[in-house]
This record gives C-alpha cells, sequence and structure tokens, in this order.
C-alpha cells in the first residue's frame, strides 16, 4: 500500500501526460483540413474564374465511387476535387474545380446525363465518430444539408431552357394541348398557363427538377438518409459554374447564417464536416452512381483569426479539463505528504 | 435478399423487397389473334395521357409486328442476350431471373435504350419472319409469319422500374396494384428506365423526370376499363383483377382466361417479374418462337384456344372482349349469350354467343331488282 503511495505523483503527471498527449493526438485529428478564408470586402459569390481564387489556398478532397448502396459506380472517372472557400463575415463561398474532359450540359434526351457536383454538410455541430455515420446523405434524424450544383440548370440560366427543339433540330410538331403562340413553341412561355401544364406532370406537381423557368443552378437540399434526398421549400443559393478546357470550375454561395432550420449556419462557435460529390454526366452518372470524398472538417476564418470551437479534452473544454487536472494533482500531492507526515508521526 | 414466390416460373426467386400483394390486381387479356395493328390503342393512349412537350417519343402503349419488330429498338432480344440461356423443366424456369442475374450493385440486370432507339417506333412493321418461296401455301403454323404484340406496362408483382429506384419513387397502389412513379419524388435518374425490362418507364425530355403506364386509373377507380381497352378496333382486350393461382376466381374474365383454361401466358416469364398483362398466342406462329416469348404454356394455349368453338365458357369471355367499357367483374355464359356483371352485380354486358344469321331473298318481287352486290 504505501509503496503505491509513494508513486501517486508520478502516476498523476503520467496520466496527466497521457492526456494531454491523447489530447494533442485528437487535436491533430481534428486539425481544419480547409479553411473558409476570410476576405473583406465583395466576395466571387457567382464567378468561379474570379482572379480572387488565385491566393486562397486549395484543400485536394480525393473522391471515389460510391459503394454503399446500389445502384453502385463501378470505377472512377474523377479521382479528385480541388477545393477553396471564402468569407467575409456576410457570406460564404465555395469552389470546386475537378478535371472533366468532356461538357455534359444536358439531360434532355433520354440517354443524356449531365454533370453535377454537391458539397454535403452536417446540419448539427457532431463529433469525428458521429459524422463518419451519417457520411451518405445523413441518418435518421441527423440531418445534412447539401448544395447540388446541375450543368443543365446552369446552362439552361445560360442559354435559356434547352427545348427539344433544341435537342432536335429538325423536330416539328404543331399542336400540345393548352398550348399558345406558334410552333415550334417554347417552354415555358408557350406553356404557362394551368391547363398546358397539366401536360408536363412532374411541372405542375412542382417537381423542381421539372420547372423550366430556372433561377439558380444550385438546388438547396435536405437528407436524412439513402433515398431521402428533398428539395427544400427555401431556396437561397447562388452558383455558376464554367467548363473550360477539360475543367469544370463551379462556386456554391449563400449568406454565413439563414433563417432555414434545415441549412448549416456558419456560426462562428463550431467546426464544419464538409464532404464533396461530383458526377460525370458522360458516364452516365446520375444519383446514387457518382464519386464522393470523405468528411473534411472545415473552420472559418474572421478577421480576428480561425474561429472554431473550444479544443476539447476527453470530451470537456480544455479550460475545465486543466482546471480538473490541477485540482487532482494538487489533492493527490496533499494525499502524498499527509500520508507521508503520517507515517512520520 | 428476400426470396418471393413467383408463380409463372414455377419458384421462389430472389426480389430486393418482401413480398407485398394488394388487395386487388390490375390486368388484361390482350388476344394476340385478333389484332390488325390499326394503332388505335396506342393514339387513344397517346391522346389521353402523352400529347404533352416531352412525350412526344413517348408510347405507353405500343403495337409491333414480331419478329422484328420493337419499341424501343432491340428491347427483348438484348436484354434475352444479355440474360443468356433460358431453360424450363416440368414448367419450373431453372435460368436466372433479371433479378437473379443483376450485377454486383444493381438491383436487376438491364440496360438503356439509346436516344435513337426511340425513334423507330413502327420499325420492321408488317414485315414477315422469311422469304416466301415459290409455290408456297399455308400451313398451320405458317412457314413464314408474323404477329402483332401489343404492349403497355404489366404492373407487375415485382416490378424491376421499383426494385431499381434508389428513391423509392416508384410505389404499387395497394387498392389496385396499379405500380406508379410518383411525380414530385422522381429526380430522373432513369434506374427505373433502365431496369424494366419491357422499357415502359420512360423519360420526359422537358420534365426531366420519368413517366410511365398509369393504367389509366382515374378510369380504373369509377369501375371503367383502360382507353387502350375500351378503343379495341380488333376488340382483343379486357381488363380485370388477376390472382395467384391458389386465389383464382374463376367467374372472372381474365382469372378465367388465365388460370381457368390457361389460354392466356405471362409474356418473358422468365425475366421474373410476374406480370399481369397476360397474351392468347398466335396460333399460327411456329411454337419454338412462342415458347421463348411465352413460356411452357404454349402448347396447351394454342390447343384449347383451337377448340374455342366447342367451348361457349370460353367463347364467351373472348366474345365479352370489347362489349363494355365497364369493369366487368364477373361473368356467366347461358343459353347462348355471355353476360358480363360489375361490382355490384348489375348486368353490363349481354353478347349473344352467334351472331343471328338473316337471309335476305336475293329477288326483290316488289321492285323487280335482283339484290346482290355484281355489278
Ligand atoms: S386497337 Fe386493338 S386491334 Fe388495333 S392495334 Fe390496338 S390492340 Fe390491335
Ligand atoms: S412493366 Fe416495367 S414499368 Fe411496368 S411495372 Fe413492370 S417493371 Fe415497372
Amino acid at each position: 500500500m504505501t509503496r503505491f503511495f509513494k508513486h501517486i505523483p508520478l502516476l498523476a503527471i503520467l496520466a496527466l501526460a497521457f492526456a494531454l498527449s491523447s489530447n494533442g493526438l485528437a487535436l491533430a485529428q481534428a486539425q481544419p483540413q480547409l479553411i473558409s478564408v476570410y476576405n473583406d470586402g465583395e466576395l466571387p459569390l457567382t464567378d468561379p474564374k474570379s482572379p480572387a481564387w488565385d491566393s486562397v489556398p486549395v484543400y485536394a478532397a480525393s473522391v471515389t465511387p460510391q459503394s454503399a448502396i446500389a445502384p453502385t459506380l463501378f470505377a472512377a472517372t474523377v479521382s479528385s476535387v480541388e477545393v477553396q472557400s471564402l468569407n467575409n463575415g456576410e457570406d460564404i463561398v465555395f469552389r470546386l474545380v475537378w478535371e472533366d474532359a468532356s461538357q455534359d450540359s444536358h439531360a434532355t434526351k433520354p440517354d443524356e446525363f449531365r454533370d453535377a457536383a454537391a458539397l454535403q454538410f452536417s446540419v448539427d455541430d457532431l463529433d469525428a465518430e458521429q459524422t463518419q455515420k451519417i457520411l451518405c446523405m445523413g441518418a435518421a434524424g441527423q440531418l445534412v444539408n447539401l448544395w447540388h450544383w446541375k450543368a443543365d440548370w446552369q446552362w439552361d440560366i445560360d442559354n435559356g431552357f434547352r427545348d427539344v427543339v433544341d435537342a432536335y433540330p429538325n423536330f416539328w410538331l404543331d399542336h400540345y394541348p393548352f398550348v399558345v403562340g406558334e410552333p415550334p413553341f417554347r417552354l415555358p412561355t408557350d406553356f404557362n398557363s394551368e391547363e398546358a401544364r397539366a401536360y408536363l406532370v412532374g411541372w405542375s406537381v412542382g417537381n423542381p427538377l421539372s420547372n423550366p423557368a430556372r433561377v439558380t443552378p444550385v438546388e438547396d437540399l435536405s437528407s436524412m438518409g439513402f433515398g431521402t434526398v428533398t428539395s427544400q421549400a427555401d431556396q437561397g443559393l447562388l452558383g455558376r459554374g464554367v467548363w473550360e478546357d477539360g475543367k469544370w470550375y463551379v462556386v456554391f454561395s449563400r449568406p454565413l447564417v439563414s433563417a432555414d432550420e434545415n441549412d448549416v449556419q456558419f456560426t462562428l462557435d463550431r467546426a464544419f464536416s464538409i464532404a464533396f460529390a461530383v458526377w460525370d454526366g458522360s458516364d452516365q452518372q446520375v444519383g446514387a452512381r457518382k464519386q464522393l470524398s470523405t468528411w473534411t472538417t472545415m473552420l472559418l476564418e474572421t478577421e480576428k483569426g480561425i474561429a472554431g470551437p473550444t479544443p476539447k479534452v476527453l470530451g470537456m473544454p480544455i479550460g475545465t479539463f486543466i482546471t480538473i487536472a490541477v485540482v487532482i494533482v494538487l489533492v493527490v500531492v496533499g494525499a502524498f505528504f499527509f500520508m507521508r507526515r503520517r507515517k512520520i508521526a | 435478399m428476400p426470396k418471393v414466390y413467383n408463380w409463372q416460373i414455377g419458384r421462389e426467386m430472389n426480389y430486393p423487397y418482401e413480398a407485398a400483394y394488394p388487395e386487388k390486381q390490375f390486368g388484361a387479356v390482350f388476344d394476340i389473334n385478333k389484332c390488325i395493328a390499326c394503332q388505335t390503342c396506342t393514339l387513344a393512349c397517346k391522346n389521353a395521357w402523352t400529347s404533352g412537350r416531352g412525350q412526344e417519343h413517348m408510347f405507353w402503349n405500343n403495337v409491333e409486328t414480331k419478329p422484328y419488330g420493337s419499341y424501343p429498338l432491340g428491347w427483348d432480344v438484348r436484354l434475352l442476350e444479355q440474360l443468356g440461356g433460358q431453360s424450363w423443366s416440368n414448367g419450373v424456369y431453372t435460368g436466372k431471373t433479371i433479378f437473379e442475374a443483376a450485377p454486383p450493385g444493381r438491383a436487376a440486370l438491364g440496360f438503356l435504350p439509346e436516344d435513337e432507339d426511340w425513334a423507330h417506333p413502327n420499325h420492321g412493321e408488317d414485315e414477315v419472319a422469311g422469304t416466301i418461296d415459290r409455290g408456297a401455301y399455308f400451313t398451320l403454323p405458317h412457314p413464314v409469319w408474323m404477329f402483332y404484340l401489343q404492349r403497355i406496362c404489366n404492373h407487375c408483382s415485382y416490378p424491376a422500374c421499383l426494385a431499381s429506384c434508389p428513391r423509392k419513387a416508384i410505389y404499387k397502389r395497394e387498392e389496385d396494384g396499379i405500380v406508379l412513379i410518383d411525380e414530385t419524388r422522381c429526380r430522373g435518374y432513369r434506374e427505373c428506365a433502365r431496369a424494366c425490362p419491357f422499357k415502359k418507364a420512360l423519360y420526359n425530355t422537358v420534365t426531366r423526370v420519368s413517366e410511365k403506364c398509369i393504367a389509366c386509373y382515374p378510369l380504373v377507380e369509377q369501375g371503367r376499363q383502360t382507353y387502350c381497352t375500351l378503343s379495341c378496333i380488333g376488340r382483343i382486350r379486357i381488363n380485370g383483377w388477376v390472382h395467384f393461382p391458389d386465389k383464382a376466381v374463376l367467374d372472372s374474365p381474365v382469372d378465367f382466361l388465365v388460370h381457368g383454361r390457361k389460354v392466356a401466358l405471362p409474356l418473358y416469364p422468365q425475366f421474373g417479374l410476374n406480370v399481369n398483362i397476360y397474351y392468347i398466342p398466335p396460333i399460327h406462329v411456329p411454337q419454338e418462337f412462342l415458347l421463348q416469348m411465352f413460356g411452357p404454356g404454349v402448347p396447351n394455349a394454342v390447343d384449347t384456344y383451337k377448340r374455342v368453338k366447342d367451348d361457349p365458357e370460353l367463347l364467351g369471355v373472348l366474345l365479352l372482349m370489347g362489349a363494355t367499357d365497364k369493369w366487368i367483374e364477373k361473368f356467366r355464359v347461358k343459353e347462348g349469350f355471355a353476360y358480363g356483371y360489375d361490382a355490384k352485380g348489375d348486368e353490363i354486358a349481354k353478347v349473344p354467343l352467334k351472331e343471328p344469321i338473316y337471309i335476305r331473298p336475293d329477288f326483290n318481287a316488289a321492285t323487280g331488282a335482283f339484290l346482290h352486290n355484281t355489278p
């Protein structure tokens, strides 16, 4: 017994050292891999080719074929995505750049698939272990927020809705129910009555994929597990994609804080779990047939430096931990001297 | 993977979901022998459901000429080739269904047709199987043959479209087994279009989501038959509830033809979907071809059909085809007439088994004129 007490100070110091070193380990693991760089002033919210991007550090995310659920992607055609982010205390913008030899901006013909890219955020502030469990599209009770940019929506915005007459130049049909105007007709204008829309069912029932009057190329979605991805009622994302010399340059942006509880809120007290996915239309990648990354931690930079959560040790904020550790050491050392004194006495 | 029983292949098979059967199952019988390929059904369907922008290439109902016709191009031969050998032993299919032959990470074996494949709905129309030699004459089966195949969605008991949709945007209605795509949830992935062996889930080119045959459910809900059935010039079609053999209701027309007389057969039962549209095979076509298309029930079906003149009940049901636009729940044949009844038991159709013959004298004494049609 006495022999044991003799070693107490040493044990206490070792325990503290271990806790601190495991803390060090945890801190290393939680090292932010993507920093949203603070940039006072105008952000390139819809400009993927702005010179502002040149000086922003790049985080290279590797992406691999989705293999957790059918339909899987058999082989990757994209292996990594370069990610950058900027914020100005008001808005946040991300840029994704990846190599894709073919620009697939259409999903009009039955065998045409669009190129696309997405960001995924955990809405709740989860620890690393909890986050790993919800990698794929969230989980029951664990909401993820997805920002999905689509090359065909981008095309529609840049060039006008790609209608059948654009996809099939020799196309002619001289009548549709309740159409107005003259053949060959145009969407949405010539079909924009309730009666005419009844024959464009996806549109008439409010499916956002089917609305030819596009406002943004980036869809704001929520998901709580495979197959549950749902377009949000509140669409607040901006963005733009440009294909140049075998590469897509795509930006996604939003105010840091939004009024929608289904959105991730970029507040200063936390870190963010973020993941990336890309689809290659020429390989008929769509839905679950995609390349995706693992989660990455992202921190916001502010005027004052990197913001984020207080580091934690053994599940408690580091300040609390140090206070407790100091108290333990004092108590143990006190006890040691007390025992010794009793022994002497 | 769950096991389900597929009576059309005489055995259990793998299917991504547990079996769940509707209260009633929508079905139909098409008598191939009577079809004239007028395409009235195709146009009735087109006018009703697919006359919108983005649906130009869509025929939820199409009629193609076999052996060469197919819409979309090669829908069946391409899958048959992928599936490899398909053997039967004593009424049990010993090959693989499209679910069992699915590559890893897929719900079913299949392919997505190319854009051009939709462009030739009447490809091969009225083309016969071979060349006619000099001095040829008709025998049964015909040495040189063709027939028309009428196709709509089969509202399958084990739908591949539903099985393959990762969003579960496709569902089978509990009240009538009709398979529908939820147009609010579809995201245009086209997994259904890939997996449906009959290619009856189609992509809308402007709404950018998929659509499919809805079995005219607004009519079915009102106790009426589908537009393709009620518009059929050849009166080759009849709608009705269809059951698994152990639950067959033999005084209901479709069950009677399928389970009672076994004269109506599933299309490509080996695919494993337990389809609900049945065909009376064409009796003039060599059976090797028919066996591949309709399974081992072909010889019996052809024999039974050939003897229809001695089978008043069978004759009665065949004559009730096209006799009413209402949904026939039950039928009865008595005293030279076939009767159809609705769900309340009210008579909704009555047809004579034999049309009365009126013989008109060829000389009209009143006018002194001979009545004949020779100029
Ligand atoms: S309407 Fe009847 S006869 Fe004409 S093509 Fe269709 S199924 Fe055949
Ligand atoms: S025929 Fe095709 S679309 Fe129709 S239920 Fe069967 S698998 Fe689905």
